[in-house]
């Protein structure tokens, strides 16, 4: 069986580098991107399983990617978790999202999440 | 019955319901000529020292819009004395100012002053013929001028309360704005706290589950845990800095201090931050004013402003720092060419959170109490911090300001070359 793709779309390189270890240690494909538009890229060219979504992002921030993702007929049923130390950035927009992860958020839970939204 | 109009009840009635001071003078003047039929009426108004003829309402021109001493004038006389006078014959009477009158049709007028008990202004009443104002026209005429005087005091008030509103409005608008800065400070600090907790409990997590650490693993992983540490660190450390600061808590200890040397300190610290956006930061110019100061505070000072340039520069660009002395002063400049400050936001730029404003992003990161810090420092060592930007885009400059300590010229000199490493020139 092929591997589960996550698309992590986060800027702060320190934060990505240890979610990409923590989801191949759990046995997932992660593919990275750094801005809302490297990760509508990824998402149209490598058709992830699931994306984790940060917020504040520069270029595109992860509520801007969120919509256009969700305009897009073929990448709309991408299931997209928000994972953001901002959870109020969300507030207004909850339905865009499969789920809503608070920051700091234990790597358990994340991985159970993905689970969830897989329907796993 | 027929209904007789009486034009006093009706300027009253009409200077009863006046809300500003061209309405009650429109009334005074057309009311005043119609009461006495004279040949003209003045409106005359007092400011300070001087008459000001407000408006007028008459055959040919007089004075309206012109200000006469009260010394010098019959208006002023009436004001002064609180009283009304009548002037059958105007060059009979030594009061008159007979030069400004001659150019006039006036040959003989009745003034009343406004407000008696503490006069505000006058109703002159002016014929082209000699003649001495009856005792009625005088009565009705200040009658009249006692209704105008309610009615600029009620046209007062009404002012007096807009501008007690306007004012109240202001500062609930201003207390609705310190409010949402500190509501989106808030939401900030939250993000900064988490996300390097983030950091670090993936990382440990990463670690216990792995069944063997490489050692490079370990050292990766040490690396990054330390740098998030060392952020949150300093964002308590300057939280706590701006709480102390707000209590007047915040205190140095001042010793002798050489400016250049703390900034060339300072420049080898910021250097691995300037590198890894690939920017020259400089030290151009480095005099030694000696100056009393905090070592540790004074590198701190620098290290926010250093680190502020670097922040807002573009990659590849240029940080350049000066250390100058100016006569009494020791001047630290800190120039960078990178994202500039509107010209509207540069008054606020040291002001607490603030940042927000600014359109950051992650990449910033930080709370934006940075200059805060400086600003706070800066004063108790009893200097200044400014802040200079041709607007958006065109670079910053943060200028730093002190007094230079009290010392023998000669001192400082040899002193200053000690410091630069080089032998005295003979």
């Amino acid at each position: 069986m092929t591997q589960t793709k996550v698309l992590v779309a986060e800027d702060y390189d320190d934060a990505r580098d240890v979610m990409a270890l923590v989801l191949e240690s759990a046995g997932f494909q992660v593919i990275e991107a750094r801005d809302g538009v490297e990760a509508l890229d990824a998402a149209r060219t490598l058709r992830p399983s699931v994306i984790v979504m940060d917020m504040f992002m520069p270029n595109m921030d992860g509520l801007a990617a969120t919509r256009a993702l969700r305009d897009e007929p073929s990448l709309r049923r991408i299931p997209v978790i928000a994972q953001t130390a901002q959870p109020s950035v969300v507030s207004g927009a909850r339905e865009l999202f499969d789920a809503v992860l608070a920051k700091p958020c234990s790597p358990e839970i994340l991985i159970r999440t993905i689970c969830d939204v897989l329907g796993r | 019955m027929e209904l007789v109009r009486d034009p006093l009840l009706d300027a009253v009635t009409g200077l009863a319901s006046a809300r500003d001071e061209i309405t009650v003078c429109t009334i005074v003047r057309k009311a005043a000529r119609a009461l006495t039929g004279a040949d003209g009426v003045t409106f005359v108004l007092r400011e300070g020292n001087h008459c000001y003829y407000a408006d007028e309402d008459a055959i040919a021109p007089l004075w309206k819009g012109r200000r006469f001493p009260l010394e010098t004038c019959i208006s002023g006389w009436a004001m002064l004395n609180k009283t009304f006078t009548v002037v059958p014959d105007i060059y009979l009477d030594e009061r008159i100012p007979q030069d400004v009158y001659r150019a006039t049709f006036v040959k003989s007028l009745a003034m009343v002053p406004v407000r008696r008990e503490d006069p505000i202004g006058a109703i002159g009443a002016y014929w082209a013929r000699p003649h001495a104002a009856t005792p009625d026209e005088v009565g009705v005429l200040q009658s009249l001028a006692d209704a105008a005087a309610l009615a600029l005091h009620n046209v007062q008030l009404d002012a007096d309360l807009k501008e007690a509103l306007r004012q109240e409005r202001q500062a609930r608008t201003s207390a609705e704005d310190a409010s949402r800065l500190k509501d989106d400070f808030l939401a900030l600090l939250s993000h900064e706290l988490r996300t390097p907790l983030h950091v670090i409990n993936n990382w440990l997590w990463q670690l216990k589950q792995s069944k063997d650490n490489s050692v490079g693993m370990l050292a990766r992983a040490l690396d990054v845990i330390e740098r998030n540490t060392a952020l949150q660190s300093r964002l308590v450390d300057d939280l706590l800095d701006v709480s102390r600061a707000a209590a007047g808590k915040l205190s140095i200890d001042s010793k002798l201090v050489d400016l250049g040397a703390a900034c060339v300190a300072a420049v080898e610290i910021a250097q691995p931050a300037a590198r890894e956006k690939n920017l020259v930061l400089e030290l151009v110019r480095a005099e030694h004013p000696r100056v009393w100061g905090d070592p540790e505070r004074l590198q701190q000072v620098l290290w926010n402003v250093l680190s502020n340039a670097i922040k807002f520069s573009a990659p590849d660009g240029r940080v350049e720092v000066s250390v100058t002395r100016d006569g009494s002063r020791a001047v630290i400049e800190v120039r960078d060419h990178g994202a500039g400050v509107a010209t509207e936001f540069l008054p606020h730029m040291f002001d607490r959170f603030r940042q927000g404003e600014m359109g950051m992003t992650r990449r910033q990161g930080g709370l934006g109490l940075g200059l805060t810090i400086v600003r706070e420092l800066m004063t108790l060592h009893g200097g200044t911090a400014t802040a200079e930007s041709a607007g958006p885009k065109q670079g910053t400059t943060i200028r730093l300001e002190f007094a230079v300590a009290d010392e023998p010229q000669a001192h400082s000199e040899v002193l200053g070359q000690a410091l630069r490493g080089k032998p005295p020139v003979h």
